[in-house]
């Protein structure tokens, strides 16, 4: 190409390009400044603005009518708004594509027994588990004050007995993570690998537990130098030590259910198992690897204070604090992989409203932090208190499943809390000028 | 000859008229106490029993806290919201609820802002009043019926300030709009953004 063209090219592009930029920013600024001359109303100085906002209307609750005489008869309510009052049996967010989200409830008329759906969060399944249940709570409690704990008042045989145990679980979960890796799901056996770890790794540290209780120096001792070792940690009070060594059994016995229930389910893990994945932290793990290292840290006290009992005590507790969270934190990330992985694998099938007593009401849009705003909220009912839902009755689409009854939501009141679902609900094109835009800022990387 | 005596009575009824209905205005008007700077002192029971009356008015009132909500909003400005009631809640596991079905009488008191380090002071003072089982003074707007935020309704009343013991916050203080926080970067972002465009179209080129 020879100059001259090559630069009127690269003007018509710059042209062409600037106009594009002008056309977003004219677009942008104009949100703005509708959404600034809302904030300047003599309202206050609050930043809420209007949001951009489907129409949304809320109707009037009919008398008389339930859950149960809709579902009964639901065709002259097809195509209309409708509201309608029950109990929440379960709700749920779920990723549709990268920005678009999926809220989803079940609304049961109230004194309706529907104990199969009460416990699960994901309606389709069976079972769900909530993977460490209070193992990880227990053992963050047992590390509470555990510079007080007087680990010779520990009794080693039962802290023994179940460190085997954890390593067996550790062993089994290898076991698994193989078969499943043999069955063709790599993935997910490398999930349970990662729980195998953990488990090992927590089994270590109770063996470590029961070796200080066990081996810990008597106070009426004498060291290798001849000299009697003066245990100051000696008390009388027995309660700190029994309440360690309780949370800990404890905690113990919830890890090792995990791993029964993953093991009992070892074939239906693609309609039985289900997790909370997102729930899963790795918050506890640190706490624990937190205090191994506030005991590392009394254990160099003692040595300046030629303390050679307690600083060797405190330093192997300290090794146990490292393992547990670290093995808390490897069980925790690996159910996290494998709960992601079933959702990716085995997607939730969704359910139809015909021919059961609940309502399956809806909401898809890109306003995920208002959809978990309304989650939450729901969450904190206790199950006995009704929400009201409005929408509008369909017997159509949900997404990829055709043919269904359900309500596509618009609001939610619970508490006298009415949630609109479309607020700050912005249109795909806007998304996709927000990807353009990303997609530019990653092009010089 | 029928016009003139229809005249005079009608003439005469009138301020007759006027006089029962300034009358009945004033027999009907409740007498309302405002503070120095126009708050109308009131409780949560009164709010819930005569709504009509503090509609749209600015109250104080002083009530205890039941739970509250930190974030931010789709703004980006930092939200608050406070569920207030006749008993103070010592149950820190609810701490951070809004929702409280089980508790009647209540009302729910909102504020955001770009003020955040405000925000966040009263949020804290506030949550260490809960703790205490302490009272906090709420001055603000009462509007139950109006949408905040996500919220068609259900949030009543918007705060402006807020005393907890001798401490007393303006929660406005130091906000600005929506426009004068996000446009200097938008106008950046988009500068910046054409810039890196123009750019690559002439390396292509």
């Amino acid at each position: 190409m020879k100059g001259g063209a090559r630069h009127r090219l690269m003007a018509v592009g710059q042209a062409c390009v600037l106009g594009f930029g002008l056309i977003v920013m004219s677009s942008c600024t104009t949100t703005e400044q509708a959404r600034s001359t809302l904030i300047e109303k003599p309202r206050k100085g609050n930043a809420v603005t209007a949001r951009m906002t489907r129409n949304t209307r809320r109707s009037k609750q009919l008398p008389g009518r339930t859950v149960g005489n809709l579902l009964a008869d639901p065709q002259p309510h097809v195509n209309r708004q409708i509201a309608i009052s029950g109990l929440v049996r379960d709700a749920q967010i779920k990723s549709v594509s990268r920005d678009l989200t999926l809220l989803s409830l079940h609304v049961s008329e109230a004194g309706a027994s529907t104990p199969e759906f009460s416990t699960s969060p994901y309606p389709g399944q069976d079972a769900v588990v909530d993977p460490l249940g209070q193992g990880a709570t227990l053992l963050r409690q047992a590390s509470e004050n555990v510079q007080n704990v007087p680990f010779q008042d520990l009794e080693p045989d039962p802290i023994e007995q179940i460190s085997y145990d954890l390593r067996t679980a550790a062993s089994q979960m290898k076991a698994l993570s193989l078969f499943y890796q043999a069955e063709g799901m790599p993935e997910i056996g490398v999930a349970i690998n990662q729980i195998a770890v953990g488990y090992r790794q927590v089994g270590e540290a109770y063996g470590a537990i029961a070796m200080v209780a066990r081996y810990i120096a008597d106070p009426s001792t004498v060291d290798d130098r001849g000299n009697v070792v003066d245990n100051a940690r000696i008390s009388g009070d027995g309660q700190p030590a029994q309440r360690f060594q309780t949370y800990i059994l404890m905690a113990a016995e919830e890890l090792l259910n995990a791993v029964e229930f993953l093991i009992t389910n070892r074939d239906e893990i693609d309609s039985r198992i289900r997790f909370n994945h997102s729930e899963l932290t790795s918050q506890i793990g640190l706490a624990l690897h937190s205090v191994g290292h506030v005991l590392e840290a009394e254990a160099w006290q003692y040595r300046k204070l030629h303390e050679p009992g307690l600083e060797r005590d405190f330093r192997e507790m300290s090794r146990v604090f490292v393992n547990l969270g670290e093995g808390i934190a490897s069980i925790n990330s690996g159910f996290r992989a494998l709960g992601e992985q079933l959702d990716i694998e085995f997607p939730n099938t969704v359910f139809d409203s015909r021919g059961l007593t609940m309502l399956r009401c809806a909401y898809v849009g890109y306003n995920k932090r208002v959809l978990e705003d309304c989650r939450t909220k729901l969450a904190q009912l206790d199950g006995n208190e009704p929400i009201t839902v409005h929408g509008r009755l369909i017997h159509g689409n949900l997404l990829e499943e055709m043919n269904l009854l359900w309500v596509k939501l618009e609001s939610v009141t619970l508490d006298g809390l009415t949630i609109n679902l479309a607020y700050d609900d912005g249109k795909n094109s806007m998304h996709n000028v927000a990807a353009f835009y990303d997609w530019a800022k990653t092009i010089e990387e | 000859m029928r016009v003139v005596p229809l005249k005079s009575s009608s003439m005469l009824a009138f301020p007759a008229l006027l006089a029962l209905v300034l009358a009945g205005c004033t027999s009907t008007q409740k007498t309302i106490t405002t503070t120095a700077d126009g708050y109308m002192p009131t409780s949560i029971e009164q709010l819930h029993s005569d709504t009509e009356t503090f509609r749209d008015q600015r109250v104080v009132l002083e009530a205890y806290i039941l739970g509250m909500e930190y974030g931010t909003n789709a703004d980006d400005a930092d939200q608050w919201i406070m569920v207030l009631g006749l008993e103070p809640q010592f149950d820190d596991s609810i701490a951070e609820q809004l929702i409280f079905p089980k508790v009647e009488v209540k009302v729910r008191v909102a504020e955001d802002g770009y003020n955040r380090e405000i925000l966040r002071r009263c949020f804290q003072v506030c949550s260490e009043s809960r703790r205490k089982g302490g009272e906090v003074t709420i001055y603000g707007r009462y509007q139950p019926k109006e949408a905040y935020a996500q919220y068609h309704a259900g949030v009543d009343i918007l705060l402006d300030k807020i005393a907890i013991g001798e401490t007393v916050i303006n929660t406005d203080f130091n906000d600005h709009s929506v426009f004068k926080e996000k446009t200097p970067g938008m106008v950046k972002k988009t500068y910046q953004g054409v810039k890196k465009i123009t750019s690559l179209a002439g390396t292509v080129l």
